[in-house]
């Protein structure tokens, strides 16, 4: 069976179960919330920041018609071409059809989350053409034939063992000792991809920002194949979504303060480029032809609702890191290109509430996501607006609606739920065990306690109901 | 009141001349320079970049030659982007330059930039006539060479200096804040993903002789 062919709670049970998975995910919540943290620590006003961030954000969106025609006025000013798609099988053909003009047989790509979104890599492989992924963890995930697990650590899912078994089998080259340390990896990997490098036709990137006042598609890698894919090939297309823009330079600077901050707890990454149109006359080198495509995909029907916030993601992952259910279970589980909090609002509206009524329900609603937000997208209250559609529309699972029925009944009959959790409290006490550390803890319950209990444990109740403690407090 | 006020500029008397026209008193640009360079050198050295400060053009071609000493990697280098400073390496005796595209992984290019960011310790590379973007991405080894104009504050600065470029804009203007690197092979990053494996800035300044 392949993860495509499970469910959620099936692909979480794998994931679980996989021993390099959870070893990177531990590492993850260990590392990443201290990393972000004191890079935010840093900065003189965060909380200022963070506001300017998302008015800015809010501001472009407001007026993105504009901004976008404002971009690609001076993309083609500087001599660049702007194509508009709809859907994914119309970007896709754009590209293709780019690629097929210029008698291209080997494109190159740095990363991007828009073209998993809309498998570019498959429709252009159906056209003959010979696609190879440049940024390390794309690439790696590439050979095996895989998905990304987190949209900035695609391979995160592997470990050191994983790696090298797969380029001992795709790299041809004589050994004498197995392929074991990350330092030799890399140097492999950068010969192999260097041939690549010079050898294509055409370069793909994404683009991380689009700013309106100078026509800048804005590249931020840590790796430094997103410089060498815009600057090689003599084609160079930037596939994005219509989201990206940003009005002034301005308003890039101060996203760019958060952005790596939020994701890797860095001040910035080791490079941001910004790109305008081709080469130019005169111009040492660059492509000769630029093209930016601008994918719609599901976007443009959020614009004016109560969804429209999450339009503001600058993809930085801080949701997913601190997510306690991603980084419990992992990317693939999520089963989407985009996973996390923010994959888990997004996926329903691109590919329908019915296919992915799980991954709004996949939450503790704990509000560490919104919190830890740069741009202060109100995740939680998107992801319940999911799960009111879901349970309006029939779409959650009977048991789920008997037991909301079941709950709905006990919270509108005060005395029959001051009983019910009263013994519920109780009993909870009665079957907890003392913990080494001291005070009691709940580690097995019967029936559907099962599940839960396989894989976590709980704290014991204190004896009695809070309601209990407030009625007999001191006056 | 008025007597009081006749009787103070009585005793103010002389020191009541209105003053010759002079400049109004600026803060010293060696002063505000050397708050830069530390700031950019802090930042800079956070990404891993390596940063010396000479105190004019003349010191470069040592700093380089220096560098290069230090860290075993030959004598020779490609120059790109020639700022003042770096154009004027072709005389340092310790240093072969060689003109042209960067050759073969291995190679260490010398370029100037347009501009460095003090706040966050990045220095600016733009495409053109004198540079190939890909220059700066193929050499193992880069040294950036910063004129003392060119060391700006904050990113705002370098903003108001793009606007200031003639329309369009270069086609690929690039913000490095040190060696390229990759987490995808585990933690600690790595350096030398597809990038150089060593950025080392020169901060040309701090005495007038340098405008």
């Amino acid at each position: 069976m392949t993860p495509a062919d499970m469910d959620f709670p099936a692909r979480s049970r794998a994931a679980l179960a996989q021993p390099t998975l959870q070893r990177s995910l531990q590492g993850m919540r260990r590392m990443m919330p201290a990393l972000r943290s004191a890079a935010l620590a840093g900065l003189p006003d965060h909380a200022a920041l963070r506001e300017r961030a998302r008015e800015s954000r809010d501001h472009a969106l407001e007026h993105l018609g504009h901004y976008l025609l404002e971009y690609e006025r001076r993309v083609v000013a500087a001599g660049g071409v702007v194509h508009w798609a709809r859907t994914a099988a119309e970007a896709n053909d754009i590209v293709a059809g780019l690629c097929e003009r210029a008698g291209a047989r080997r494109v190159i790509k740095s990363k991007s989350m828009v073209t998993e979104e809309i498998r570019l890599n498959e429709a252009l492989e159906a056209r003959g053409l010979g696609v190879t992924e440049t940024d390390l963890g794309e690439y790696i995930i590439q050979l095996r034939g895989e998905r990304p697990s987190h949209i900035l650590a695609p391979a995160l899912h592997l470990g050191l063992a994983e790696i090298g078994a797969t380029f001992e089998r795709h790299h041809r080259r004589e050994r004498r000792a197995p392929l074991t340390e990350a330092g030799e990896m890399l140097v492999e990997a950068r010969a192999e991809l260097r041939a690549v490098f010079q050898a294509a036709d055409v370069g793909i990137t994404g683009a991380n920002f689009l700013v309106a006042e100078t026509g800048a598609a804005v590249l931020v890698t840590n790796e430094g194949n997103a410089d060498l894919v815009a600057a090689l090939p003599a084609m160079h297309i930037v596939v994005t979504g219509i989201e990206k823009v940003v009005a002034t330079l301005d308003d890039l600077g101060v996203l760019l303060r958060l952005l790596a901050r939020s994701a890797i707890g860095e001040s910035l990454s080791s490079y941001t480029t910004l790109v305008h149109g081709p080469r130019r006359a005169g111009d040492a080198a660059g492509p000769r032809e630029f093209h930016v495509v601008l994918v719609d995909n599901g976007r443009s029907a959020l614009l004016g609702t109560s969804r429209q916030e999450i339009l503001r993601c600058i993809r930085c992952s801080a949701c997913l890191n601190h997510c306690p259910v991603y980084t419990a279970i992992g990317g693939h589980a999520y089963g989407s290109v985009y996973s996390g909090p923010m994959g888990a609002v997004l996926t329903p509206a691109f590919e329908g509430l019915a296919r992915t009524v799980d991954l709004p329900a996949a939450s503790t609603l704990c509000g560490r996501c919104e919190e830890v937000c740069p741009v202060a997208i109100p995740l939680p209250r998107l992801l319940r607006e999911w799960r009111e559609d879901a349970l309006r529309g029939g779409l959650t699972r009977p048991a789920e609606r008997r037991a909301l029925r079941l709950w709905q009944w006990l919270a509108t009959h005060p005395v029959w739920y001051r009983f019910a959790l009263g013994a519920v409290v109780r009993a909870l006490r009665l079957m907890s065990v003392p913990a080494p550390g001291g005070g009691r803890r709940l580690r097995h319950l019967p029936w559907f306690g099962q599940g839960w209990f396989a894989v976590r444990d709980l704290p014991a109740p204190q004896g009695r109901t809070f309601q209990a403690q407030w009625r007999s407090r001191e006056p | 009141m008025n007597t009081a006020r006749t009787a103070m500029l009585a005793v103010i008397g002389r020191h009541g001349a209105p003053p010759a026209p002079a400049a109004p008193p600026v803060m010293s640009t060696e002063i505000v320079w050397a708050e830069r360079a530390r700031l950019f050198t802090a930042q800079a050295t956070a990404g891993a970049a390596t940063v010396v400060t000479v105190p004019t053009g003349a010191g470069v071609g040592p700093a380089i030659a220096d560098y290069l000493d230090g860290a075993r990697l030959g004598a020779e280098v490609h120059l790109s982007a020639p700022t003042r400073a770096v154009a004027g390496l072709a005389l340092e005796p310790r240093l072969s330059c060689r003109a042209g595209p960067v050759p073969a992984d291995g190679a260490t290019l010398v370029s100037g930039c347009l501009a460095a960011v003090a706040a966050e310790g990045v220095v600016v590379l733009a495409s053109g006539a004198t540079h190939a973007a890909q220059a700066a991405f193929l050499a193992a080894t880069h040294i950036v060479v910063v004129e003392a104009g060119q060391l700006l504050e904050s990113l705002e600065a370098l903003w108001q200096r793009l606007r200031a470029l003639p329309a369009p804009l270069p086609r690929q203007i690039s913000l490095v804040c040190g060696p390229s690197r990759t987490a995808d092979l585990g933690v600690p990053s790595r350096l030398g993903a597809h990038g150089p494996l060593r950025v080392h800035v020169i901060l040309v300044g701090g005495r007038p002789a340098a405008r």
